[in-house]
Parts: structure tokens; sequence; C-alpha cells
């Protein structure tokens, strides 16, 4: 058992409704009449609803209490006593050191960054020169290797005289072979010594440089961490600072 | 002296005028906040605070209707307050309120005849009960609509006005307002007139 509204369209739920105040344009209350005279369901919900309506108009005005008019001191604004100029400054004190340390930090990151930029630069043309002289000895050195032991010969030593034989080598050629294994073992020691002396960032393997390199920004990241997470208790007070001088100003109005 | 006159007056800071609007709307400030609250204690707490921040809010009062303005800062204040207990619910409303109470259903003049015995005085405010529980039961926003027309007798546009809502938002949510109180009510059909009670029961 169900009421005859609860199967109604909301709009003609809502029709009626405003039918029984009425308040329906006179063009939809001839429509709606219409419909009631022919529709049962209609009528019997409507009958519902005038029931309801008329149960709620009858119910009665309660008597208040007491009396509710005011007085001087309910009026008066209440004194929050020291509360809220504390809360104030507090809130702006705060606010203050927020914006003081979120200057600091800004201010440091552009210093740290404007010094790390020339260091750069630095290093870059010093290593270029290297870079190049060792190659210019390595390309002369890598000419003279892939010489014969005869082309070496011919270009190290004065040209023989006519009619000497070319066959053997010489005890002069052998000298010049003994120098030319000499020399490839010094060049490997100026590569390394080359290798040695060049910058710390054109290194590809690791070294214990490099390894210093890296705990430097995890040391540097310990002060910026800790000026952060002072940033972010700042902002919390403040907030929390604000909201509760907010309430004690709402309360207090 | 008219309304007006004393809420210019009023807005000038003088209480006795202000006094003089809250003692004849003090009947209509309290029976919205109890319907809206449902118990008599918070309704009291209410209209205290309504008449409180009217009074200092009285400097943005723009014209039209003051019982409007006045009703929408007392339904704004029910708000808050059931907002409160909500917040700390440590006892629930409907705790509080009373099974019975004995103002209303002393001055309960409604369904009452000149030789009414106690069974239909009984059964007269065991329907004022229902009535309560089911406006109770009614959401929020359709319960102030249904107390702002059905119960104080507003008009479509004055209730649009205390709660700021387009007409047609009113219109509707009355309607549904009504509907969900009849289905409520045929809970306690053995204490509704005959009409309101079901074809099928009546058959």
């Amino acid at each position: 058992m169900t009421s005859t509204l609860r199967h109604l369209p909301s709009r003609d739920v809502e029709r009626l409704s405003v039918y029984l105040d009425g308040q329906l344009p006179e063009r939809e209350q001839v429509l709606l009449r219409a419909r009631l005279a022919k529709e049962p369901h209609l009528q019997r919900a409507l009958v519902e609803l005038q029931s309801t309506v008329r149960l709620l108009h009858s119910l009665p005005q309660v008597k208040p209490p007491r009396s509710f008019r005011l007085t001087a001191e309910m009026v008066a604004p209440r004194q929050a006593g020291w509360a809220l100029p504390s809360l104030r400054w507090a809130t702006a004190v705060a606010a203050f050191a927020f914006f003081s340390l979120v200057g600091v930090d800004i201010l440091t990151s552009q210093v740290s960054m404007m010094a790390g930029a020339p260091q750069a630069a630095q290093e870059m043309p010093a290593a270029e020169p290297l870079l190049l002289e060792q190659g210019e000895q390595r390309a002369e050195a890598d000419s003279e290797s892939l010489m014969t032991p005869e082309e070496e010969s011919v270009q190290s030593e004065p040209a023989l005289p006519a009619g000497t034989p070319t066959g053997a080598p010489t005890e002069t050629q052998a000298d010049s072979l003994a120098a030319g294994a000499a020399m490839s073992a010094d060049e490997v020691d100026a590569t390394e010594q080359a290798a040695g002396l060049m910058a710390p960032s054109f290194r590809t393997g690791p070294t214990e440089d490099s390894a210093e390199s890296a705990t430097l920004p995890l040391a540097a990241a310990g002060p910026r961490l800790w000026l952060r997470l002072a940033e972010l208790g700042l902002a919390l007070l403040v907030v929390g600072l604000a909201w509760a001088g907010w309430r004690l100003r709402r309360r207090t109005w | 002296m008219s309304e007006q006159a004393l809420v210019d007056m009023a807005k000038e800071g003088d209480l006795t005028a202000f006094n003089r609007l809250v003692v004849s709307h003090q009947t209509v400030v309290y029976n919205l906040a109890l319907r809206i609250m449902g118990d008599p204690a918070a309704a009291e707490d209410a209209a205290q605070e309504a008449f409180i921040s009217a009074y200092r809010k009285l400097g943005g009062f723009r014209g039209g209707s003051f019982r409007a303005w006045l009703m929408r800062i007392v339904t704004n204040a029910c708000y808050d307050e059931l907002r409160r207990y909500r917040r700390r619910p440590q006892t629930p409303l409907e705790d509080l309120n009373p099974l019975d109470e004995p103002a209303e259903v002393d001055s309960a003049g409604f369904l009452q005849s000149d030789e009414e015995g106690p069974e239909a005085a009984a059964d007269r405010a065991e329907l004022a009960r229902a009535l309560r529980e089911c406006l109770d039961r009614l959401p929020l926003e359709f319960k102030v609509v249904a107390v702002l027309v059905d119960v104080q007798g507003f008009d479509y546009k004055e209730a649009a006005e205390v709660m700021d809502k387009p007409l047609g938002t009113v219109k509707s949510r009355l309607a549904r307002a009504r509907s969900r109180m009849q289905e409520c009510l045929q809970g306690y059909r053995e204490l509704l007139p005959l009409e309101m009670r079901l074809e099928s029961e009546r058959t």
C-alpha cells in the first residue's frame, strides 16, 4: 500500500502543489482541471496533497518560552582580552618570518647558480687546449708509428750516399728501430699523463675525485632541505594563527 | 510607528526600537527555529543568536521585507547551530526533543472540537507528534521550505527571499517536501483524518 503521489511524475506533483496554492498560471490551470476530470488517480493525489497541507497549516504556533529582547550587554562587542591582538601580532610575525625565509631561499639559490656557471665556463677552456695538444701529439705519434722502418730511416736519416746497400738493416737502422720502440713507450706515458691532467668532468671512469664531487650536492642539500622544512612549518603556522584569529573574531562578534 | 521607522531608528543604534521589532517577530522567529531544529532548547539559542546577529547586521539591510530578511538570519543561525550539533554530537537533537510539548499541545487548536473527550485530545497530541517527527525526517532544504510556506504561511516570493533561491526551486522543493510528508504520515494512518487514509484501507 503506497500513496498515489509516489507514483506520479514529479512534474505532475509540482503542478498539483502549485495549483493548491493558487499559483498556477491560468492556462495551465485549465489544462490541469481537464485532466483532473478525466484521471481519477490525479484527483486522488490532489486530495492527499491537500490533506497534508491542511495538517501542516494546522500545526499551532508555540508560545516562546521567554522574551528575546536584547540588552546592552548582549549587543556590546565581547572583549577578547589580550588573545585577539596577540594572535594578530603572532600571525604578522610568523608571516614576516616566512616571507624573509622565502627571500633568503630565492637569493641563495640564485647566488649558487651564478657561482656554478663561471666555474663550469672556466673548466671548459682549460680542458680544450689540453685535449688539442694531446690530439696533436697522438696524431704525430700515430703517423710515426705507421711508418715502416725503411720509411722511418729514410725520413730520419740523412740521404745515404749513392751505392750504399739497402737490403739488410744497417746499424743506423737498427738504432732507429730501437728509438721507434722507445718512442711508443713514451707515447703511452704521455697519454696517461694527459689523462691525469684532464679536468674531472672530462673523465669517463669512476675515480676518487668524482666520488667526492658526488657527495657535494648531498652535503649542500642538507641545509636547503632544512630551509624548505622551515618554510613549510612557518607557512602552516601562519595559516593556523590566521584561522585561530578568524575564529576568535567570529566568536567575539 | 511603522516597521520601517523602527528599523531606521534601530539602525541608528536605538535598542528600544529594535526591541519593539523583536517583540513583534519573536513568535514567528522562535517557531521557525523550533520547526527547523526540532528541539525547544536549541530553538531558543538559535532565536536569541538570530536577534543579536540581526541587530549587528542591521546596517546591511537595504530595505524590502524586514520579515524575510530576519527569517533569513534565523535560518542561517539554525544551519550554524545544526552544524555545531553535528560536529559535536554528544547529545543528539532527537534525544533532547521531548516526546510531548505541553505548550504546543495546550495551545493546539487544530482539529479540536468543543466537546472533545480525553481520547480525542490524546489523538490530537499524537497527531501533532507525528507531524513533528515527519518534519524532522525531511532533508533540511525541504524542511525549511515546508515550514516557511505550510506552517508559517509565507508566500512563494517571500520564501524564495528567505532561502535565497529562485522561485522555481521553491516550487519544486515544496512539492517534494509535501509528497514526502504525505508518505511519512501514512505510517501514522490511524491518527489521520479519514480523507487522508488511503483508498485501499478505506475499502
